[in-house]
């Protein structure tokens, strides 16, 4: 599906079910992610991690609802216990269905979201992997200065905070220098389009969803 | 017919601070090949980027004067329509694309002066052949050497198409290899394209039959002259008598070693060095060199713990992976190949004071300290943002703020790239002192060798995953 | 700092800045990850989980007051903490998308504190008020989203509490002394300017 398209409508899902309180509606959403994310053929430690991550706070909404709320629902206890799990299911199936740089392109194209945008968080995501490096190059130098710096010293943090200064001098600088303008017209090689049957899968889900939520289901 | 002109500019960096290019008048000529050359911190990068139309849109102040290019003014035109006209290559290869492959960030580039989506393909791989990058068209930036870098950005500039080109120091990281692939290039865009390029480097060696003008920085009036035959001559004969190689000496068999190497391995994907067995001796200078991508920093990286290695790597007879990192660092210290990857503070001064506060010797004392701070030529700049010095001062900075320190042993990655021909010297003769004064340990990795044989004990040369020691530098 | 010249828009390089000052805070903060679940273990035999929320929500709230800050333009917190719950989205992945939604509403929560200023004043107070702004509107939305309107009123006071000075430590307290830092460093007067 269209990655604009398809997080609209993660983004709709997951504030319907923040107002509702219908367990079948979490479950559906949790079986249609593992499905979709069975399709896309996403690697078996991701279901580990996605059925693990949320344990524990499941596990401590529960405990907390069903003895510490004014009606000891069980029933509300199960909602938020499910809800969290699918918050994490959605999470899931966009990941597994598109790319980051996918959807950037398509926020660009079909959702009209500022090039500077765009580009600015693109460009910064692409600098990733090194700043992964280089906060274990801030810490080796500090310990070399005779510093030791901790992962919750301000320090790491403001120097963090200059160096992305910093690069972002430079980054900017240099995208200008390739001839990028803000918020100008583009060309792209891709076209990205969304396609009718894109539309019409969403609003099959959105209906089905309405169903279940107002059908007086648990 | 000149196609870059300014007209009487003056530019400052802040309103309080005096000018760094002073009522300039200069233009430079259609198809030609332009040089420009000045001690480090005069203005080179300033310059350029005024004529890239960066400044005073990012940073500074115009106070006066205008700058136009192919009879435009540059400030006046989008990015998208001054691309075509100028583009430049950056000094610090490493952060001047914003998307993760080349063959993504000539797509960017070209979508960008809205080429017509048809046309895209075929401008990038006549882009990629030019500079020779097609191989590596896919791969990320993250896995190329500095020397590929600066490749693709010569294709990026092929692909914009623009009329005058700007090049910052593009050779402070390259080997002699790779710098004489881009430079023949470069030529071959002049001669049979037409373009116009102007070149700022300290490094004059195989410019002399190349260009068309030098141009000098003048420090004191802050003006750049077009040399004169004369003055050109003394100043290329200067590179000219100091690329031949001179003899250096090899190891003795007592010397006292400080990391030896044992079947030992290092890389990211696949090895890059595998070394049976090696020793590095204590008390000398010894310089390592080897081409862009063989793997010298990836070893200092794994000299210092920051990356992991195969096999035994051992420090004055400790294996280095099982040493205590935050006792380690204090006896084992590295030179960044980035200078800001040092620093750790805000200005100058404050930098200076905190090697100071942790040195570990009493050796380095403020009258010692200004001495040096004078002869690098960094006096005046004390209170100056660390990250705003001029590539050169900030390479000077960094040397000297580890120098402070007085660790024992002393890990430097091209501390020399970027420095004017009196820097060289100044900062080889520190650590020359460091070495025969404080008896301290100094292993340099450089590609740039114009005198380093004067100044270094030994020469370990890094190719075909092995590294050996030479009798020549 | 000459406030008239100011324009409202985003440029590129205040994008590029916020997404990696995200970035390093998500991974600074990855750390925190494992703390708020070491935490609501902890907790959750007594029934207290909820309170791992409420102790860190502070650190994930920093980015907007840090970019209001930064960049000094309407709507920089909403944006910033956007930015960031994006960046948080991909990087970490974990609740994708619905990061976005809170992110928005602790954005528009740091915002108010701000414009309740008319963005005029960037210092403690000004950092105060967005502290507590931010409290006021996660809350809200946390009666409904995360079940807390179902707790007793003297746990929803006391976690109400609880939000408050963790927002206050790290959003308003952690971010003065950075930017003070800042502040001297005149890193940011050309961007201002
Ligand atoms: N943002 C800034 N604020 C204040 N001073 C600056 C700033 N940027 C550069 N300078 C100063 O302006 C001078 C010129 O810097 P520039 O980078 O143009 O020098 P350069 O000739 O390119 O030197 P190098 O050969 O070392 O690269 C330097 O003395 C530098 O310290
Ligand atoms: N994090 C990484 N992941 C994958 N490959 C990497 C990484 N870092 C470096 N490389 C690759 O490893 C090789 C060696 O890199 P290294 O930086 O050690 O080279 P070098 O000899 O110092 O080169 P230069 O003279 O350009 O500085 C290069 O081909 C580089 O692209
Ligand atoms: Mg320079
Ligand atoms: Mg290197």
């Amino acid at each position: 599906m269209n990655p604009t398209l398809l997080l609209l409508l993660t983004l709709l899902v997951g504030l319907e079910i923040s107002f509702t309180s219908v367990i079948w509606a979490n479950v559906v959403i949790i079986a249609i992610a593992i499905v979709v994310m069975l399709r896309y053929r996403v690697h078996w430690l991701t279901f580990v991690r996605l059925l693990l991550i949320p344990l524990i706070p499941a596990v401590g909404i529960w405990f907390s609802i069903r003895y510490f709320s004014t009606a000891h629902s069980v029933h509300f206890a199960w909602v938020m216990s499910t809800r969290i799990y699918a918050y994490a299911f959605l999470g899931g199936l966009f990941n597994a269905a598109t790319t980051t740089n996918a959807t950037l392109a398509s926020l660009e194209q079909n959702g009209h979201i500022p090039t500077t945008f765009v580009y600015g968080m693109l460009g910064a995501f692409n600098f990733v992997p090194k700043i992964h490096s280089e906060v274990a190059i801030i810490r080796a130098s500090a310990r070399m200065r005779g510093v030791n710096l901790h992962f919750w010293s301000p320090q790491l943090l403001f120097k963090a905070i200059v160096a992305a200064l910093n690069w972002s001098e430079n980054l900017a600088e240099a995208m200008t220098s390739h001839g990028f303008t803000e918020n100008a017209q583009r060309t792209h090689l891709k076209v990205l389009r969304i396609s009718i049957r894109d539309y019409v899968v969403a609003g099959i889900t959105l209906v089905v969803l309405q169903f279940i939520l107002f059908s007086h289901l648990p | 017919m000149s196609i870059v002109n300014l007209n009487h500019v003056t530019f400052k960096y802040a309103k309080d601070l005096p000018p760094v290019i002073n009522d300039q008048t200069l233009s430079f000529t259609q198809g030609t090949f332009n040089l420009l050359t000045g001690p480090s911190g005069t203005g080179k990068s300033t310059l350029l980027k005024l004529i890239a139309g960066l400044y005073p849109a990012f940073t500074g102040f115009l106070e006066n004067g205008s700058i136009h290019v192919a009879n435009q003014l540059v400030a006046k035109l989008t990015p998208a329509k001054r691309a075509p006209l100028v583009a430049m290559m950056f000094q610090n290869p490493s952060e001047q694309f914003a998307m993760s492959t080349p063959r993504e960030e000539l797509v960017f580039a070209l979508e960008n002066l809205q080429v017509v989506p048809t046309e895209i393909p075929k401008r990038v791989d006549s882009a990629l052949a030019f500079a020779d990058v097609t191989d590596f068209a896919d791969r990320t930036f993250t896995t190329l050497s500095g020397g590929e870098q600066q490749k693709v950005s010569l294709a990026v500039i092929m692909a914009l198409d623009s009329q005058v080109i700007l090049l910052d120091e593009p050779f402070a990281n390259i080997d002699p290899e790779a710098r004489l692939f881009l430079l023949n290039r470069l030529t071959e865009l002049v001669h049979d394209h037409g373009k116009t390029i102007i070149v700022a480097d300290h490094d004059l060696a195989d410019y002399q039959k190349r260009i068309d003008h030098l141009f000098i920085l003048n420090e004191a009036s802050h003006q750049v002259e077009s040399a004169t035959a004369i003055v050109a001559k003394a100043r290329f004969d200067e590179f000219a008598t100091q690329h031949q190689q001179q003899a250096i000496a090899l190891p003795v068999a007592d010397a006292t070693p400080v990391f030896e190497l044992d079947h030992f391995s290092v890389g990211h994907t696949t090895p890059l060095i595998q070394q049976d067995a090696l020793q590095l001796f204590q008390q000398r200078l010894t310089v390592i060199t080897g081409a862009n991508g063989s793997g010298k920093s990836t070893l200092f990286d794994a000299l210092v713990r920051l990356q992991p290695y195969f096999g035994s790597a051992k420090w004055t007879s400790h294996e280095i992976k099982r040493l205590r990192r935050r006792t380690y660092a204090q006896r084992v210290s590295l030179v960044f190949q980035q200078a800001s990857s040092q620093f750790l503070n805000i200005t100058m001064a404050e930098e200076i004071a905190f090697s100071q506060q942790h040195q570990l010797t009493p050796d380095w004392d403020k009258a010692r300290i200004a001495d040096a701070v004078q002869q690098l030529n960094l006096a005046g700049h004390e209170n100056q943002v660390v990250y705003s010095l001029s590539e050169g001062q900030k390479k000077k900075l960094q040397v000297l703020i580890m120098l402070i320190m007085g660790t024992e042993t002393l890990l430097l990655d091209e501390p020399l790239t970027g420095l004017d021909l009196k820097s060289v010297h100044t900062v080889l003769q520190l650590l020359h002192d460091a070495v025969h004064l404080q008896k301290q340990t100094v292993i340099m990795i450089t590609h740039q060798l114009n005198d380093v044989a004067a100044y270094a004990d030994l020469h370990l040369h890094l190719s075909t995953k092995q590294l050996a020691y030479e009798a020549t530098l | 700092m000459e406030q008239d010249t100011h324009s409202n828009r985003w440029h590129l390089r205040d994008v590029i800045l916020m997404s990696i000052v995200a970035i390093f805070m998500g991974i600074i903060f990855f750390v925190t990850g494992f703390l708020y679940n070491g935490l609501t273990l902890l907790l959750t035999p007594f029934g207290m989980a909820p309170f791992a929320n409420d102790i860190l929500l502070g650190l994930w709230t920093m980015a907007g007051p840090l970019a209001a800050y930064m960049i000094r333009k309407v709507g920089a917190a909403t944006i910033g903490e956007i930015l960031a719950a994006a960046v948080e989205a991909v990087i970490g992945g974990q609740w994708g998308p619905s990061t976005l939604i809170s992110g928005f509403i602790q954005g528009f929560g740091s915002e108010l504190g701000f414009t309740a200023t008319l963005y005029r004043r960037y210092d403690l107070f000004s950092l105060t008020l967005s502290a507590l702004t931010t409290t006021i509107v996660t809350f809200i939305w946390d009666l409904v989203r995360s079940g807390y309107g179902a707790y007793h009123l003297w746990l929803i006071i006391a976690l109400f509490i609880t939000r408050l000075l963790s927002t206050w430590i790290f959003g308003a307290l952690l971010v003065s002394g950075i930017t003070k830092l800042l502040d001297r460093s005149h890193l940011l007067d050309h961007r201002n300017a």
